[in-house]
């Protein structure tokens, strides 16, 4: 088992990646609503205090326990707990990323098919259409979905099988740019065409009256599973992190490029929801069926739409490469299979099961399969609020109380004594403790409805 | 070297201003941001008129450029005169000169590698300032801030 010489070539490579993982579908059309029904400005504050107390010390663990292995995160954890001293057992923390991983792709491809079917849809709309019809018809049909989601999947096999720097980086040098500057045409778009003081004073007027308890459990959930972690997917980024890197500077880079995409975001869509007099909502309904109704009516709604969808198509592509990458890379330095092979399996397997979410849209939609979830919901329930949560706990627990000192202190570059001590008190004592208020919050539900 | 890092400093000095200017008036009340689309579309006349003169005692010129940059100047100024008819006009016509500048800029000063991030600090401000521009002319077109 030989140590990884692949390493980014690019300068920005790792901070477009990893901005890549965290930048998808969830804190495009999730972090907006939640700022804007939690508070505004205040809810912003909160979440920017739980990114430095989550978010950046259990990102951080992660890049060095990956980059010091410079091995996917199974063989990442079993190498920082043999060179700590501790039981290689540390490695089911890896297993349990790469799980994650393929099952988050799974349903992660079904959605992000439907992005990528309504670039045609959108570019078609018109004001007669009904965006809610519109929906029904595109879930409806399982061929169609079967379609899109094997068209995402393909997508992801193809870049993979390429390589990490043939493929994933330069991938991503191509797309994060692009991105960019689709989102600040729709933030434009927004400025011309929607009720722009109205979608600022939504996101950021601060409303401190409407702070609960539950605003912080949103907040921290929210810088949690926005940054892509407890799934190894930055671990297996940060083992190809050139060594010069400076961590923490990176960490947070990658942090603050995330909140402002996902705020970018929210200026993008709110300022038209609210011009065009739509519902403010959160998730597929907001970007599926208001944002297509707000596009069917709009000057230049048919080039506008698709370039809304693609801007959703590209975000959910970066994210869901990594969400591949760790087991990947896992076959491939096992040498049990070649890294095409083990590509095209791995997301054969999501593909499959990808199949069961995608029915849960039509001919399954009735059945429950987990906790009174449908086949999605019980994937959702499984990685987003138990694996990943655990694996995060898990990550900030074993970097905080297990890994030597001497790793960390190595990792990050001279001069950063200051930097070690604050990251070392926050993922010893506050961020374990933080996640676990997140995970226990997001199973009171599933255990009331047992009980009940 | 020193020097290159006190110009580049300068520049997000000077980006910072514009940056306020372009998004307070979304902020504050319309009475206000009139008199800050003002400023910003004056403050960029003054910018472009700054740099433009600047290229006169630049030492390391590939060839005499006083005529154009008297020119790239006056029409600068124009602009704020103009902005007082057309406000769409002038902030285009704002965006157009700075841009031109910049490639004017790049053609006619030697390369040389000292000055290697200026030259990507003064583009990375030229790209963010035709934003702000671009965001000025969305603001006089938002039929919700009047």
């Amino acid at each position: 088992m030989n140590k990884n010489t692949i390493t980014w070539i690019g300068k920005w490579t790792f901070i477009l990646a990893a901005a890549g993982s965290a930048v998808g579908l969830g804190n495009i059309w999730g972090f907006p609503y939640k700022a804007g029904t939690n508070g505004g400005g205040a809810f912003v504050l909160i979440y920017l205090g739980c990114i430095l107390m989550i978010g950046l010390p259990i990102m951080m663990a992660e890049i060095i326990i990956g980059r010091r292995a410079r091995k996917s995160p199974v063989n990442a954890m079993k190498n920082g707990a043999i060179e700590s001293g501790v039981s290689p057992k540390w490695q089911i923390v890896g297993w349990g990323g790469l799980l994650s991983g393929i099952l988050i792709l799974s349903f992660y491809s079904v959605l992000a098919g439907i992005c990528l079917n309504y670039i045609g849809i959108s570019a078609g709309a018109n004001s007669a259409m009904s965006s809610v019809e519109e929906f029904s018809r595109a879930t409806a049909s399982a061929t169609n979905l079967l379609f899109w989601h094997t068209v995402f999947i393909s997508l992801n096999i193809l870049i993979i099988a390429y390589g990490v720097i043939s493929g994933i980086e330069r991938v991503i040098n191509f797309m994060m740019p692009i991105l960019f500057i689709l989102i600040i045409i729709m933030v434009l778009n927004a400025m011309i065409n929607g009720d722009f003081m109205r979608g600022l004073s939504f996101m950021f007027a601060p409303d401190f009256s409407q702070v609960t308890p539950a605003t912080f459990l949103s907040a921290m959930g929210q810088a949690f599973f926005s940054l892509s972690l407890g799934m190894g997917s930055i671990m297996c980024y940060g083992s190809y992190m050139p060594d010069d890197e400076n961590i923490f500077k990176t960490s947070m880079t990658v942090a603050g490029l995330d909140t402002l995409i996902a705020v970018m975001a929210g200026l993008a869509i709110f300022p038209i929801i609210f011009a065009y007099g739509l519902d403010a909502a959160s998730g597929p309904n907001l970007v599926f069926v208001s944002m297509l109704s707000a596009f069917s009516d709009m000057p230049f709604g048919n080039l506008l739409g698709p370039i809304f969808f693609i801007l959703l198509s590209i975000a959910a592509l970066s994210s869901s490469i990594s969400l591949l990458e760790p087991s990947v890379a896992y076959f491939d330095e096992e040498k049990i299979v070649s890294r095409p092979v083990a590509a095209i399996s791995l997301g054969l397997i999501a593909w499959f099961l990808g199949i069961g979410s995608l029915l849960s849209f039509n001919l399954w939609s009735e059945k429950t399969f987990i906790a009174g979830f449908d086949f999605l919901g019980s994937m959702d329930f499984i990685t987003n609020q138990l694996l990943m949560p655990l694996g995060g706990m898990l990550v900030a627990i074993f970097a905080g109380w297990f890994l030597s000192s001497k790793i960390v202190v190595e990792e990050l570059s001279t001069g950063q004594e200051k930097v070690f001590n604050i990251w070392k008190f926050f993922i010893k004592f506050i961020s374990p403790v933080l996640v676990a208020a997140v995970f226990i919050n997001q199973l009171i539900p599933f255990f009331q409805n047992l009980l009940s | 070297m020193e020097n290159i890092k006190k110009k580049n400093f300068y520049i997000y000095l000077g980006l910072s201003l514009f940056i306020f200017l372009a998004i307070a008036p979304w902020i504050l009340t319309h009475e206000l941001s009139s008199f800050l689309l003002r400023s910003f579309n004056a403050y960029l006349a003054i910018v472009i008129s700054f740099i433009a003169g600047s290229l006169w005692w630049r030492d390391n010129l590939k060839k005499d450029i006083h005529l154009e940059a008297i020119v790239i100047s006056m029409l600068a100024f124009l602009g704020i005169m103009i902005f007082e008819f057309s406000q769409g006009i002038a902030i285009i016509l704002q965006i157009v000169l700075i841009n031109f500048l910049l490639r004017f800029e790049l053609k006619v000063i030697n390369e040389d590698e000292n000055i290697m991030s200026y030259i990507e600090t003064r583009k990375l401000a030229t790209y963010i300032i035709t934003i702000l521009c671009v965001m000025q002319i969305a603001y006089l077109f938002n039929p919700y801030v009047n």
